[in-house]
């Protein structure tokens, strides 16, 4: 027992030469990256401009609902809620096109007296319209990533045909599409 | 501005009250951390007191159960003037997890922290790190100081 | 003793805010150094430049910080306490300790420390500080502050006993009970830590248990009964249990160095000279205590009173007996 209390004394006189409380402010480098930070670290999200094609898979997915998607006449607005979301990472695993990604950033506190007053991240993307009634549809980057999709995976046998329906098909919203699928000759029983 | 000594010790001596509200207890280990060697927050002159006759900062984490929101209502009025609410933590915040739509909440929470108490800042993280808490204090006490 | 001149009031007045600033300094260094011994920073000295708005430039005063914020907060009166014995008994504590601080010579300058008895006067007026909080926390009807209560008045009980035995068998060895008067005996000869280190001891470790430091801080333990005794105080009636708190550090370690060290002086050279061997002794004594405080787990307060009893108390006698053994083997050292 005295032994011990002669280690524990040394062991004070070492822990009082080495701190290890790190600085605050946190310490940059000189592109303003924090540098003690651990990898793969979740914080505050990143929507990709080009990559992310509004398809919306990452607001079905996430655990809080804290992303939300809300369309307007033109475009198609993403929106993630801070004060909701848990930095699960669910999104930025489910997303197809690799368009959301959550930064090293957790500086995220905010003056304020509700949660509508916290941070929020927001990402637009623009809308295409029904050629025939003029509704809006879907987002186009959507549909262009759907094309590129079947063409990829398709048989290439069916290549020229499928392409042709597509290039009908996604002008045209869903009920336009059910309405009159047999006047765009797309319809699945021609190809008999 | 220049300010008296009377807002300046307000900001030079803050002492946390830690309200447990529920939550999963991995924001009171975050908040733990703040104070343990490696986030050392009494290099600003903070404590953290367990009595909330002593505090200037109310730190609540955790969605606030049915059961315990008429208790953390009264534990905030046990904090004499002048004094600041942190919501730490989303389901502080609005909930969370715990809380997925607010058009049908769930059944077992009294409300976001914000229902019951006036909240002063805001520190979302699930849990938040400790630079972001820290940083929700600084934040609390430049409010702190115009109480 | 002559009659009290006016340099001689105006001294006792300045005094106590003289050992007011040096508990602070005090304070700061137990705050410190135990982070340091943790590992952590402890209140910074000097604040990062980006911080400076809010936290200002040092935190050297931080216990004063404290108290004047606490003097600005407003006061709640819990409403099942006794009113009037809650709210006086802080100033009670603040009286008796403001007195006291009078009396202890910080670096052999006191007036009021040649009046014949004022060693008793002080062990009296210190005792005065316990009593307070005791009542204080009873008064406080909350069930946290009787408990609080109760183990402050056993262990107050625990180091008294070690205390007072202690400071007497200094006060024989020096054959006077004025401070003053043991100064002197010293300047002229060894300082009494050498003569007698079984009463520097036990009274070392008496005043551990009085400031409530670690081992003996069984009446405030913040994770058993919330604060103890101060639990429902906040605001104004804290800061001066701040205050009082504030005094008695320096109070203890300056009665320490008066008994002890011969109040700073260092045989041979000029009075004014303890200004700064006070300081630095004093700094030491606090970082002896800082120490203790951060190596040891708390005690229980059955624990804490039978170990009073086992050791210091039976070192305080033994300090005793040295004493009057001393004084009949080396009676022309007198
Ligand atoms: S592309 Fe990714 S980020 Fe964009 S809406 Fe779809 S799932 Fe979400
Ligand atoms: S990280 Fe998780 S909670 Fe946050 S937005 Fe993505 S899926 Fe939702
Ligand atoms: S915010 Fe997240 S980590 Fe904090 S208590 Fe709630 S669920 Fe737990």
């Amino acid at each position: 027992m005295k032994y011990g209390v002669v280690k524990l004394t040394k062991e004070l006189l070492r822990n009082a030469i080495h701190p290890v409380t790190v600085n605050y402010p946190a310490k940059k480098d000189l592109l303003g990256a924090l540098t003690e930070i651990a990898d793969e670290s979740r914080g505050k999200h990143r929507f990709d401009e080009i990559k992310c094609v509004g398809c919306g898979a990452c607001t079905i997915v996430c655990s809080s609902s804290a992303i939300t998607e809300s369309d307007s006449d033109l475009e198609r607005t993403l929106s993630v809620e801070i004060g909701r979301c848990i930095f699960c990472g669910r999104c930025r695993d489910i997303c197809p096109e690799k368009g959301l990604e959550l930064t090293p950033e957790f500086e995220m506190s905010k003056k304020g007296q509700s949660a509508n007053d916290c941070i929020k991240v927001e990402h637009s993307v623009p809308l295409g319209t029904c050629d025939k009634c003029g509704r809006t549809t879907f987002p186009i980057g959507q549909i262009e990533a759907v094309r590129k999709r079947v063409n990829e995976k398709i048989d290439p046998a069916n290549l020229v045909i499928v392409n042709k329906d597509m290039e009908i098909f996604m002008r045209y919203c869903p009920d336009c599409r059910r309405s009159g699928s047999y006047a765009f000759k797309t319809h699945p029983r021609k190809s008999y | 501005m220049r300010l008296g000594l009377k807002e300046k010790a307000r900001a030079y001596s803050p002492w946390i009250f830690h309200a447990h509200a529920g939550g999963c207890n991995n924001c009171d280990i975050e908040l733990a951390a703040c104070f343990a060697p490696r986030f050392d927050l009494e290099r600003m002159g903070i404590q953290l007191r367990n009595n909330p006759r002593h505090a200037d900062i109310f730190l609540v984490t955790g969605p606030a159960p049915k059961q315990i929101a008429p208790i953390l209502r009264r534990v905030y009025d046990q904090l004499p003037n002048p004094k600041v609410a942190i919501a730490c933590g989303s389901c502080a915040i609005t909930g969370g997890v715990y809380n997925r739509d607010d058009k049908k909440p769930n059944y077992a929470i009294g409300g976001p922290v914000e229902k019951l108490i006036p909240i002063d800042v805001l520190v979302p993280g699930c849990p938040p790190r400790p630079e972001s808490i820290i940083q929700g204090i600084m934040l609390a006490l430049e409010k702190l100081r115009h109480r | 003793m002559e009659l009290p001149s006016t340099i001689s009031i105006a001294s006792s007045l300045f005094l106590p805010i003289v050992s007011f600033f040096l508990g602070i300094i005090y304070g700061y260094e137990i705050r410190k150094v135990s982070a340091r011994l943790q590992s952590r920073r402890g209140p910074w000295l000097l604040v990062p430049k980006s911080l400076r708005g809010t936290l200002g430039v040092t935190r050297l005063f931080q216990p004063l910080y404290d108290i004047i914020k606490l003097l600005c907060k407003e006061s709640l009166l819990p409403s099942t306490s006794t009113k009037g014995l809650f709210r006086s008994s802080p100033y009670i504590a603040l009286i008796c300790v403001i007195v006291a601080a009078a009396f202890t010579p910080v670096a052999t300058y006191s007036h009021l420390a040649s009046f014949e008895l004022s060693l008793v006067v002080i062990l009296y007026l210190l005792l005065g500080v316990p009593f307070a909080f005791i009542l204080g926390g009873a008064a406080s009807a909350s069930p946290w502050g009787v408990i609080g209560s109760q183990r402050e008045a056993e262990l107050m009980l625990a180091y008294e006993t070690p205390l007072v035995i202690a400071a007497f068998s200094i006060a024989t060895m020096a054959d006077s009970l004025s401070v003053q008067k043991i100064i002197d005996v010293q300047a002229t000869r060894l300082p009494f830590l050498l003569l007698n280190p079984l009463a520097a001891v036990a009274f070392l470790v008496a005043i551990i248990g009085k400031l409530h430091l670690k081992p003996f801080d069984v009446p405030e333990a913040e994770v058993e009964i919330v604060a103890g005794p101060v639990t429902e105080y906040g605001g104004r009636l804290l800061a001066i249990i701040e205050i009082v708190k504030t005094f008695l550090i320096a109070i203890c370690v300056g009665l320490f160095i008066a008994l002890f060290l011969a109040g700073g002086l260092v045989p041979g050279y000029d009075k004014l000279f303890s200004i700064p061997t006070f300081l630095l002794e004093g700094l030491l004594i606090v970082l002896v205590m800082t120490m203790i405080h951060t190596l040891n787990p708390r005690f229980r307060i059955d624990q804490a009173l039978i170990w009073y009893v086992r050791v210091p108390t039976i070192l305080a006698i033994s300090g005793l007996v040295w004493a009057y053994a001393f004084r009949h083997f080396f009676p022309a050292f007198i």
